[in-house]
């Protein structure tokens, strides 16, 4: 019945409007680059007054016809300006010549969860990665790929282990406790990109007994996605674009789309590349031979006899980082994407395949993807898009990073190993007893395992109904959504026989680890359009539902009969399961209201709760505000125009929320049973039935400009945040019968500068040159703190600690000298172990930068960007430990250094300043007419190149990659060095083609 | 037309909007409101878990043995993996921040908290089972009294906090006198209530430590005991009578009967706990050493069994402490520990008769004899403790039949200063008696209040 009423309603609709206008005026042209001539596939071309269209073919060509004697038509092609012509009846051989946006000032960014603006119109800096930005070399894990790219967001890669471990951030810090990853929303799900812990560490002993923790060294989960697939990611990068997605967006959002199929003919793009890892750094080593001073000292009259057995002075160097480090391990990556459709229906399909080998041995990172995105459009109304993405990774990442008791990791068992000593495999296989450590590093290389498999599947959908259209309104309903699955295990063998073992009783121990994780997520929204006279008012409404399961279980055995990688076996076995469940829901309302492109206003309103807070029904409010107005399209702007075409102002402010980890609101009472009987404790740390989501408030401004016609473009951005109820674990007093809460105790502010420059310095149709430069600086300040000044991170005071206080920096680093009477102290006298206010370092940078050029000339195109970051600290624990044993390459100062261990931490605080060569590269895209002549029309084109990622770094930090953290992602306090995986360097050459 | 063009959008809308309603609740709106998926919340435990827990808790008691051990020259701790051991309890520099100090107090206030959950779950007990309800309550406020008076003993003059509170500042540090006089307070008020009960089983099972004892009338036998603990602390010797007259104490001069009493239970299973005191008394250097002067000071080493708590073997030294017997007070990790026996009842009876204000010397040999002759030891020759040796006697036998069972400090401690013993560090009570075996080293009178409880 409804459906009649609904049939009937377009039916008398479209016939009040088909009578009023009844000539028929059939366009055909062609829309093509201004500048090149070259034809435009895909150029969509509107009818502004009826809302039909047709797409431009191969050759550039368009047919519409409508029922009017004139019509306005606008032309539209991602990365080119939209162009709006009249056609009338006397219209000759129709050319839309569409100019490219080199400003990228029509490119639409988001808004909102279902709303856009172009970008010159919007109110925040919102950054954008497309997909020829993000590879111009081939990248492990697409979040490798990010680094020095939008100004702002910068990555911390915690290991240099295969498959990854890195950590994102966005403008600084926005919590202590919470989460510091950005939220990653692909195609409408929000993903996981969780850093899940593998239970290494109960091989390792870093942390006691059977356990998941951040020293796992763990992957971070974005290293599954195909780099290759992703079409744009736009970076939110903070409350004032992101208040809209609500308690969960404090640490920026990023909203990544996938490649979508292209109208026309089937293109088949083909990538291959071959390469090799290589280590980027090696610390060096101690030649004994020429000093054997202090080897008595540091490994006892065993040390002197092996050194004597070795052959002293005139005996054998065995540089064992090279023995350890030095594999070229082999990278091949192919990758393919066919892309197409026709008027109805769009299709990609996509796979990939890439086998990376470490440079350690038997460390591997291997990667399938296959991914099918389908969009299909059941009428003028309805279209749906849905996508489809099988994700299957391994890699073996070896024992590397801190480990206690045994010893059970490669580069803290090699930091008691000298060079004289040879510890190698033997021809029989076998390994000889290493003196110094109860582990030999060479045996845990080639016996000890560290496997991690995940296959996950990602489905995401989006259903686009236009409810309505009428002359200048129009209200569309948009459902869109999806589910992320992932299933990662980890199996961790030490075999029965190795030295190492036989420290243990029993001996032989394996781990093996199970994480299954379900996230799901609905968004559904109206939007209405309404154009009154040139202002445009976009106001959306909706709801989100979003979901996360995520179970880990862990079983560890010890006493294994055999070197079998089973748990099943064993004479104990300890096992334990997290369970976290996360469940929330919002509802949010947004206006964009549109001036004629010449000023922007937006206001939006999102309301959240969530099961993490004690208050579960409680609706969060973060409310949020942006406007813009473009300067030089006002009038009096004309005579500057010449000059700075394009100027816009802009601010926005907004709040977002960072949730309380899970656990906080619990009362979890602990196992106690007595002799058979089942038992529960109150445990030590309280429930608090008042936690609620952190908020942080941010107010951002910048300008944007563009100067003389395209020549330069400038944006510059100010921001300043007020992070309120930061969760921070206070102390109780024990005879409450706790000893901690998680409680919203404190303050924090952080303001920071963001700037970029594009700068294209030549553009014909055979040369181009462009340089682009991002700079960016951040600053953080705990203003209030309810709780006692704390430490946190790193292996206590006197090896480097954070310290949280009101006051100073979360990132302070402190030592050993930063407690007690020190006349070099801003407070000199201070009651022994009373904080004197010495900071030691700080692990923010004072800077990050980013220079990026090209140059294209005569089919050659040449890329590469550097990326400095200048003025954070690192604790580096490495060279600690190889100080302890005289080993490192500095004998000298090494044992300076040593000698003032007992007053001073600071020659363990060092300074991390970097400039990595991130990308090069340098591509040959032979002439059409030359791959016509060879291959006919089999290949549309064919290019060939050599590229490179992190091939240079220049640093003062004496360790293998001050990017570095043995915490994982931790928002202060990660950049502690524990005999990592070292960084690796990688070099490719690529040919691709498309068929 | 328009209007009704409206309409029928506002109508389709409508649709939608429940269309996607049902969608959202089809998608999952999953209950927000659960319960610690990976722990388990009061709300789902039964009495039976609190009350196990509980005992669970009572037990984590090994800082309290090896401390008030250690300072009262029981014992000292040989552990190379911390200097602690010997600095803190032997040389006497307790550190309040840290947990050789905290260790005692902690736990027992731990229990304390526990011990509440348990009172406020009593109430889901069904009407019929009023009687149930007040054992329960009987039980747990007996256990609250028993661990403040192990903080008590610990903290002495410093004091100690009765109540809780999240607020270092919230809750008052009483003095330990009127301290004392609440947790006797407390045990009355839970001897009522198990009155009250009269002869019921608790409505939990207790573990194989309270057999005897596990129902409200034998439990307030207990109950009893810990209260004429409480009086003999105080000097109020008329209630000690009291209340011992009360409790299971029992006169048959044998071994088997010392040892009835309340023990805490320990068990190597998962989750549970093994004893503190357990070791391989024979291993190369284990921890727990006997002081040498539990050995040197006993007068009938040949007959005396209760001098099998020591194990004698080679002597060792540790930072100028030398030692030549290991603990051997717990034959296996699951052995029990006692809580309170009827050795304690019959010595505190003696005491009581000899410090009490009407002293009758023939009942306290008596009392001392039953207990001298479980032990194989000859008892004193009727009529020969006279008003000079009976406090001797006394701290003789306590020391030997309550050998590291968390008294001899504290009895050292109380009972009154040796007329012309030397005493020039002023301690109280007869610490000035317990040997110093270093020039360095101290004995520690009480131990601080940690920090984490100062404002």
């Amino acid at each position: 019945m409804r459906k009649r009423y609904w049939f009937l309603a377009t039916l008398l609709f479209l016939s009040f409007h088909s009578l009023a206008q009844a000539q028929e005026l059939t366009i055909s042209g062609t829309v093509v680059d201004a500048n090149t001539g070259e034809p435009l596939l895909g150029a969509a071309v509107r009818v502004k007054e009826t809302g039909g269209g047709a797409i431009a073919d191969a050759s550039g060509r368009f047919r519409i016809t409508v029922k009017a004697a004139s019509a306005t038509l606008i032309a539209k092609l991602v990365g080119y300006k939209e162009r709006t012509v009249v056609v009338t009846e006397s219209t000759e051989s129709l050319v839309i010549r569409l100019q490219e946006d080199i400003l990228r000032a029509e490119e639409v960014v988001v808004t909102g969860l279902a709303t856009g603006i172009k970008r010159e119109n919007a109110p925040n800096s919102i950054g954008t990665i497309t997909a020829k930005d993000l590879l111009p070399a081939p990248a492990q894990t697409v979040d490798q790929a990010f680094a020095g790219k939008v100004a702002g967001l910068s990555i911390r890669q915690n290991t240099g282990a295969p498959g990854g471990g890195i950590s994102l951030n966005l403008r600084g810090i926005t919590t202590l406790q919470g989460n510091t990853q950005p939220l990653v929303v692909i195609d409408g799900v929000i993903v996981s990109n969780d850093a899940l812990n593998s239970g290494l560490t109960s091989i390792t002993d870093a942390v006691g007994g059977a356990s998941q923790s951040s020293q796992d060294q763990p992957s971070s989960r974005l290293a599954d996605i195909n780099p290759n697939d992703i079409e744009d990611i736009q970076v939110l990068k903070g409350p004032a674009a992101t208040a809209v997605y609500g308690s969960k967006a404090a640490a920026g959002v990023l909203v990544v789309t996938t490649k979508q199929g292209k109208p026309g003919e089937t293109k088949i793009d083909v990538s291959q590349q071959f390469g090799f890892n290589s280590v980027l750094k090696l610390v060096g080593t101690r030649d004994w031979r020429a000093d054997s001073s202090g080897l008595r000292a540091a490994f006892g009259a065993a040390g002197v006899n092996a050194f004597v057995a070795s052959g002293g002075a005139n005996g054998q160097f065995i540089d064992y980082e090279r023995e350890f480090y030095g594999q070229n391990g082999l990278v091949n990556e192919t990758s393919i994407t066919a892309r197409g459709g026709n008027a109805t229906t769009l299709f990609t399909l996509s796979g990939q395949a890439r086998n990376d080998q470490g440079i350690i041995r038997n460390t591997f990172f291997n990667r399938y993807g296959a991914r099918l995105n389908l969009t299909h459009k059941f009428s003028d109304r309805l279209t749906a898009d849905v996508g489809l993405n099988y994700l299957n990774t391994s890699s073996q990442r070896a024992s590397t990073g801190n480990s206690n008791v045994t010893l059970t990791s490669i580069g803290y068992a090699a930091t008691r190993l000298p060079s004289f000593l040879d510890v190698r495999r033997r021809p029989d296989g076998t390994f000889p007893v290493m003196p110094f450590a109860p582990s030999n590093p060479a045996e845990i290389i080639e016996r000890v395992r560290n496997e991690e498999f995940v296959d996950r599947v990602v489905g995401s959908f989006r259903l686009d109904y236009s409810v309505f259209k009428i002359e200048n309104q129009s209200l569309n309903i948009v459902a869109s959504g999806g589910a992320d699955y992932l299933n990662q295990r980890n199996n961790i063998t030490s075999p029965v026989n190795t030295q190492h073992e036989q420290a243990k009783a029993p001996s032989g121990e394996n781990a093996a680890n199970n994480v299954a994780s379900f996230f799901n997520n609905l968004w559904l929204s109206a939007i209405h359009n309404v154009n009154v006279s040139s202002v445009s008012i976009t106001t959306s409404a909706g709801f989100q539902v979003e979901n996360r399961d995520i179970s880990a279980v862990l079983a560890n055995v010890r006493g294994l009969p055999a070197d079998l990688p089973s748990v099943g076996l064993g004479l104990t076995q300890v096992s334990q399961q997290t369970i976290t469940r996360q469940y929330d829901q919002g509802f949010y309302v947004q206006s964009d209201i549109d001036f004629g492109g010449v000023g922007f206003l937006n206001v939006k309103l999102r309301g959240d709760r969530s099961s993490v807070n004690s208050d579960v029904n409680q609706f969060y409010l973060f409310p949020g505000a942006g406007a813009s107005v473009v300067l030089s399209k006002l009038d009096f702007w004309k005579d500057l125009s010449a000059t700075i075409d394009f100027l816009k102002l802009r601010a926005a402010v907004g709040q977002a929320g960072t949730l309380a980890p899970p656990e906080s609101k619990f009362l979890s009472f602990g196992p106690a049973n007595v002799t058979g009987l089942i038992g529960a404790i109150v445990p030590l740390r309280d429930g608090n039935n008042n936690v609620r989501p952190e908020r942080t408030t941010e107010v951002e401004f910048g300008l944007d400009a563009g100067i003389l016609n395209g020549f330069a473009s400038l944006e510059f951005t100010y921001f300043l945040r007020f992070i309120d109820d930061l969760i921070l674990l206070k102390q109780l007093p024990p005879s409450s019968g706790f000893t901690s809460q998680l409680v919203n105790a404190g303050a924090m502010r952080t303001n920071g500068i963001e700037a970029s420059v594009n700068l294209n310095w030549l553009r014909s149709r055979e040369v181009e040159v462009s340089t682009r430069v991002i700079f960016s600086r951040n600053r953080a300040e705990i203003t209030r703190l309810d709780v006692p000044a704390f430490q946190r991170g790193g292996f206590g005071v006197n090896l480097g600690a954070y310290t949280i206080r009101q006051g100073f920096s979360p990132f302070s680093i402190v030592g050993r000298e930063s407690f007690g009477p020190n006349p070099d102290a801003p407070n000199p006298t201070v009651r022994p172990g009373e904080f004197n206010g010495l900071i030691l370092g700080d692990e923010q940078p004072n800077f990050n930068l980013g220079f990026s050029s090209s140059v294209r000339a005569y089919g050659f195109e040449l890329f590469f960007l550097l990326d400095w970051r200048q003025g954070n600290s690192v604790i580096n624990l490495s060279r600690f430990l190889l100080d302890g044993t005289g080993i490192s390459p500095d004998v000298e100062a090494a044992r300076e250094r040593v000698r003032l261990r007992a007053t001073t931490t600071r020659p363990y605080v060092e300074d991390g300043s970097f400039v990595k060569l991130r990308e090069l590269s340098l591509n040959y895209t032979f002439n059409r007419d030359f791959t016509k002549s060879v291959f006919g029309n089999a290949v549309s084109y064919l290019k060939i190149g050599v590229s490179g990622r992190n091939l240079l770094m220049f640093t003062r930090y004496s360790s293998y990659d001050p990017e570095v953290s043995n915490f994982g992602s931790l928002a202060t306090a990660g950049s502690v060095e524990v005999t990592p995986f070292p960084s690796s360097r990688s070099f490719f050459f690529n040919i691709q083609f498309g068929l | 037309m328009l209007k009704q063009q409206q309409f029928h959008w506002l109508k389709r809308l409508a649709t939608w909007v429940s269309i996607a309603a049902m969608a959202v609740s089809q998608y999952g709106c999953p209950n927000r409101d659960f319960p610690d998926p990976n722990a388990p919340s009061p709300a789902t435990l039964t009495l039976q878990s609190f009350a196990t827990g509980l005992e669970s808790q009572i037990r984590a008691i090994g800082t309290y043995l090896i401390g008030s051990g250690s300072v009262g020259r029981e014992m000292i701790h040989f552990g190379q993996d911390d200097p602690r051991f010997r600095s803190e309890y032997v040389q006497g520099q307790p550190d309040a921040g840290g947990g050789f100090v905290s260790g005692t107090p902690n736990p027992r206030y731990r229990a304390i908290a526990q011990a509440r959950l348990l009172i406020d779950q009593v109430v889901t007990l069904p009407e019929s089972q009023a009687a149930q309800a007040a054992a329960a309550r009987g039980f747990a406020n007996t256990i609250i009294a028993y661990q403040l008076l192990i903080i008590h003993n610990w903290q002495y003059d410093n004091g100690l906090k009765l109540v809780a509170s999240a607020d270092p500042g919230g809750a008052p540090v009483v003095p330990r006198q009127q301290a004392l006089a609440e947790i006797a307070r407390q045990l009355d008020d839970a001897n009522a209530q198990l009155s009250q009960a009269g002869n019921v089983a608790f409505p939990f099972r207790l573990s194989p430590g309270f057999r005897g004892f596990d129902s409200a009338q034998t439990f307030r036998q207990f109950n009893r005991g810990l209260r004429a603990r409480v009086a003999a602390y105080q000097g109020d010797y008329a209630t000690c009578l009291t209340a011992l007259g009360q409790s299971f104490i029992s006169n048959t001069p044998t071994a088997a009967n010392m040892q009835r009493g309340v023990f805490h239970s320990y068990a190597d299973a998962p989750n549970d706990q093994t004893n503190p005191l357990f070791q391989v008394v024979s291993a190369p250097l284990p921890n727990l050493w006997a002081h040498p002067s539990f050995f040197r000071d006993n007068t009938d080493t040949t007959t005396d069994t209760r001098l099998a708590k020591i194990f004698r073997r080679e002597a060792r030294t540790v930072e100028g402490l030398t030692a030549s017997a290991t603990l051997n007070v717990a034959a296996t990790n699951s052995s029990p520990l006692p809580i309170m026996r009827n050795e304690e009842l019959l010595l505190l009876r003696a005491e009581a008769n000899i410090l009490g204000a009407t002293q009758n010397l023939a009942n306290a040999e008596a009392d001392l004899n039953i207990v001298r002759q479980a032990a194989g030891v000859a008892p004193y020759p009727t009529g020969s403790t006279t008003a000079a040796n009976a406090l001797d006697r006394l701290i003789y036998e306590r020391r030997y039949s309550l050998f590291m069972e968390g008294h001899r400090w504290v009895d050292m401690r109380r009972y009154p200063t040796r007329a012309g013993s030397p005493n020039p560090n002023n301690l109280p009570g007869r610490l000035n008696e317990l040997p110093i075996d270093r020039p360095q080293d101290r004995i520690v009178v009480s131990f601080p209040i940690p920090l984490p409880e100062i404002p």
